[in-house]
């Protein structure tokens, strides 16, 4: 959780680095900068169009003054527009905002020399307009002088036309010649006015007047004309301009200078990443290791374990007799365990009285049913050691008394079937226990028969004594008893058991054959089988030796025999 | 069991080479992408300037242009607050109180009344075609028509309050608080006031008046008379100040150029100083604004001074201290017939009256 943590922390500081670094290098935009060039040029072009408006204002070209208006609006407009573009293309600074500064106060006094333009000019050329028709009117207003002041009038006359002329050059041209013609036309009337009709007067001072007006405002108009024209406008534009630049020359490097340390801090990243994956490629190489470790331990276990298995069934195999031998008899044994360690039981005990044969088949497999078979042959035969006499009822009895005890000790949920079979010297068989039929094969009738097994099994409960019972057969000469667990009846082939017509098959073909040839038989019988559970098979042949063949088992010798008989 | 400890590794670090990757790839495609941008330039449009030449040939008058396009909703309701007389501390004057749009736009008065009966020092200027002029009020000292309705809300003989009175007054309505919601994010406030009264004022233009009419070529638009006051009106000089789309208010001039009016009338006040009250230039004393003659006809009196009750009386005066001329009694007559053809209608918002 912490290694997470502190990855998240890496790899947040490494965007923010590169998030940073990245803003820091779009400063300089370029679309800002053209938008910012661009309102520098609609300034430029707009305050040349307003010298040229009122040039052609000045000269009667411009009939109103909207055109001159709206250009003046227009400059405002984009004086604002200039502002916002720059501060949108750079960080204004000290140069940049004193060049606007300069720039506005320009502009200002620019629109006050225009605004003193259109008034002047419009006085000047009312009057300039006017003096020709007051010449005019003048003249109309007299035309019947009397003849004695003909030759004064005439003269007047003159004089007027003279002014009328000198006004209108000297407002053309402007220069020395034309003003002090227009100055001594002026002052030629005004001396000429005194001695004229008084009817005349007040015309000639109107046109006096306007002669003045046009004396007056003549120079005034061309001298807002020309300070219009020579503002320093432009000059307050081109250094808005160079200020301008500079400082987006600055912003430029800055944004450079960030693009270069994004560019190393990009590599040194993909440098990181590539040692990251380095380390984790070592980090992987351990873990292989450890891992293969463990399992090779593992595997040590597993072999002990399968060494202990083995011992197991060292101590199982040990425990059964490798070759059992009976008196008058031929043995044949086999024990098959599917597992290791198998849960089938047999044992041949002689004692000095009598032989018992054992078979049975803990539920199960593995070691503990091992264990428990283990314990039942230790228990019959440390029984029988004591009372080599007892019935095979009673030896059960104590048997499944000391199993189920060890059982629940064990925590085992396990029973075990057995059948103990007493031969006596006689060839008598007393037999008793739950286990799987008891096959006979009956040398003088060629014959096969069964004999079902009772009681119960063991392991399950304290006391079975009840259940229990000792039955007896006989065994006669060339007899053939065959044991065996359920691992040969279930073995199976396709679909198919072997079942207990497997055996009966076999067995029925016992006679004049050897304990070991009934035994390998039922074996190659066996041989496409699958075993699926243990199978242990004992098979014993009765000799003749002092024994008269015997007769089929009847069921009334099948009686219960007695305890302790 | 290679196969177990493969799992094992991409559950335990699975998260780190992912991210780490995906980290370097990114700030990788970040470094080109700057490129790009940087690469990335927009054209600069190419200005559609005005020209020179796009002015050299326009008569002296001309007609009004066409209304702008205005937010009839906010036009609607800069209406209704023109007529509000909340606007004033005493709830008795209103915009329209002094400029009554049935009556020329002004009150007819020399010296306008506002709170508490008290007269103010100057003459009413219309407010129809106001949205023409260059700059606002007589002396000019307003740039916009937002900017001049601070003058006469703060006016002690005009309409004498504050705007957070007003504000606070306009709130208490939900009517104006519904409205103004509607329209601006910000509700009720002195801008959104100004902005709104404004867009009304914008649509104030009076159109189709006679003589925009034989502007655009209707030849009985005008009669003989009136078309010989026009010939007169650009003959005799008036031309030389009222000239543009508004007749006028397009300059500065001062008010007596050829003849002292004022030493002629006496009582010189304050303001008729005019644009010196603004500029304290010298050479801005008795220089005013150049009124337009739109609807002049229905402006009576005239002038700042409100000193000529009657058109002829006015052209009189002007034809003498404007341009230094005495007019005869035909020339006057025709000159003002010319002027009754410069009143148009009265907007069609303002009269719908929609409240």
């Amino acid at each position: 959780m912490r290694r997470f943590a502190l990855l998240a922390a890496l790899v947040a500081v490494a965007l923010a680095g590169s998030g940073l670094l990245y803003v820091r290098s779009r400063t300089a935009d370029f679309d800002r900068h053209a938008h910012a060039i661009e309102a520098l040029g609609s300034i430029r072009h707009l305050s040349e169009l307003l010298s040229k408006q009122v040039l052609a204002a000045r000269f009667g070209l411009l009939n109103q003054y909207d055109p001159l208006t709206s250009t003046e609006l227009s400059l405002l407009d984009a004086r604002d527009e200039l502002g916002s573009r720059i501060g949108a293309a750079v960080e204004l600074d000290p140069s940049v905002s004193s060049a606007l500064g300069e720039l506005e106060a320009s502009l200002q006094e620019q629109r006050v020399r225009v605004e003193r333009f259109k008034a002047e000019n419009s006085i000047l050329r009312n009057s300039v307009y006017y003096l020709p028709t007051a010449a005019q009117d003048a003249e109309l207003s007299y035309p019947e002088a009397p003849a004695s002041e003909r030759a004064r009038v005439d003269q007047i006359s003159l004089a007027v036309q003279r002014v009328v002329k000198a006004a209108l050059v000297y407002n053309l041209v402007g220069d020395q010649t034309a003003r002090a013609a227009h100055v001594e036309a002026v002052s030629r009337l005004t001396k000429l006015e005194s001695t004229a009709p008084e009817a005349l007067r007040p015309q000639l001072r109107t046109i006096l007047a306007h002669a003045a007006v046009i004396g007056n405002k003549q120079p005034a108009v061309d001298r807002w004309v020309k300070q219009v024209v020579d503002s320093d406008l432009s000059d307050r534009i081109k250094s808005v301009e160079l200020a301008y630049q500079d400082r987006f020359g600055e912003t430029v490097a800055s944004a450079n200078r960030y693009r270069r340390i994004l560019y190393g801090w990009s590599l040194f990243l993909l440098l990181a990443v590539t040692l990251a994956g380095l380390q984790l490629r070592k980090v992987y190489a351990d873990l292989e290791k450890r891992v293969a470790d463990r399992t090779s331990d593992l595997r040590a276990a597993l072999a002990e374990l399968w060494g202990e298995m083995k011992l197991a069934r060292k101590i199982q195999e040990a425990l059964v007799p490798s070759a059992p031998v009976l008196e008058n008899c031929e043995v044949a044994a086999s024990m098959r365990p599917t597992e290791e360690v198998g849960g089938d039981y047999y044992d041949v005990v002689r004692t000095k009285d009598n032989e018992w044969i054992l078979i049975g088949d803990v539920s199960g497999h593995g070691v503990p049913a091992g264990l428990i078979m283990m314990m039942c042959q230790t228990a019959v035969r440390t029984v029988l050691r004591r009372e080599p006499g007892i019935m095979p009822d009673q030896l059960l009895s104590t048997v499944n008394s000391v199993l189920t005890e060890n059982i629940r000790q064990l925590g085992e949920n396990k029973y075990m079937t057995i059948s103990a079979l007493r031969r006596d010297p006689d060839g008598s068989v007393f037999f008793a226990g739950a286990h799987q039929d008891i096959w006979v094969y009956r040398a003088a009738t060629d014959s096969v028969e069964s004999i079902e097994t009772e009681g119960m099994w063991l392991g399950l409960k304290e006391s079975i004594d009840d259940v229990l019972s000792t039955q007896r057969f006989q065994l006669g000469a060339g007899d053939v008893l065959l044991l065996y667990t359920d691992g040969i009846i279930e073995a199976s082939r396709g679909g198919s058991l072997f079942d207990v017509s497997g055996v009966r098959h076999v067995l029925s073909k016992a006679r004049g054959k050897s304990a070991e040839q009934v035994l390998s038989e039922l074996f190659i019988a066996l041989h496409d089988f699958k075993l699926s559970d243990d199978a242990t098979v004992l098979v014993i042949r009765q000799l003749a030796n002092g024994l008269p063949s015997s007769s089929p088992t009847r069921q009334d010798e099948l009686g219960s025999v007695p305890d302790g008989a | 069991m290679i196969a177990v400890g493969q799992r094992a590794k991409a559950a335990v670090f699975g998260r780190v080479p992912r991210a780490l990757a995906a980290l370097a790839l990114a700030s990788l495609g970040l470094t080109p992408l700057c490129a790009c941008e940087s690469a990335k330039r927009e054209e600069p449009k190419p200005a559609s300037s005005p020209r020179l030449s796009s002015g050299l040939d326009r008569e002296p008058l001309e007609a009004l242009p066409e209304t702008p396009p205005v937010d009839h909703a906010t036009a609607s309701l800069g209406r209704k607050l023109f007529h509000d007389k909340r606007l004033s501390s005493d709830g008795s004057t209103a915009c329209a109180s002094c400029h009554d749009l049935a009556k020329g736009g002004d009150d007819g008065l020399a010296r306008s009344v506002g709170v508490g009966k008290r007269k103010g020092g100057i003459n009413a200027p219309s407010v129809f075609n106001a949205a023409l002029n260059f700059v606002q009020f007589w002396d000019g000292r307003a740039k916009t028509l937002e900017d001049q309705i601070d003058g006469p809300i703060a006016h002690p003989s005009e309409m004498n309050t504050t705007w957070n009175d007003v504000v606070a007054k306009l709130k208490r309505d939900t009517e104006y608080t519904k409205a103004f919601a509607e329209r601006y994010p910000d509700g009720v406030t002195a801008a959104n006031v100004r902005y709104s009264i404004a867009a009304f004022e914008r649509t104030l233009l009076t159109h189709d008046a006679p003589f925009d009419r034989w502007l655009r070529g209707e030849q009985g638009a005008l009669s003989p008379e009136q078309k010989e006051g026009y010939a007169l009106f650009k003959g005799v000089g008036c031309i030389a100040c009222h000239q543009g789309r508004n007749v006028g208010g397009n300059m500065f001039q001062r008010f007596g150029v050829l003849g002292d009016y004022f030493k002629d009338r006496g009582n010189v006040t304050e303001a008729d100083y005019g644009r010196y009250n603004v500029t304290k230039d010298e050479s801005d004393r008795f220089v005013f604004r150049v009124p337009s003659l739109r609807n002049v006809e229905h402006t009576a009196p005239y002038f700042h001074d409100g000193s000529a009750q009657t058109l002829p009386q006015a052209v009189q005066v002007m034809a003498k201290y404007q341009l230094g001329r005495k007019l005869s009694d035909t020339q006057i007559a025709e000159i003002v017939a010319f002027l009754k053809s410069l009143s148009g209608k009265v907007p069609e918002l303002e009269l719908r009256g929609i409240r």
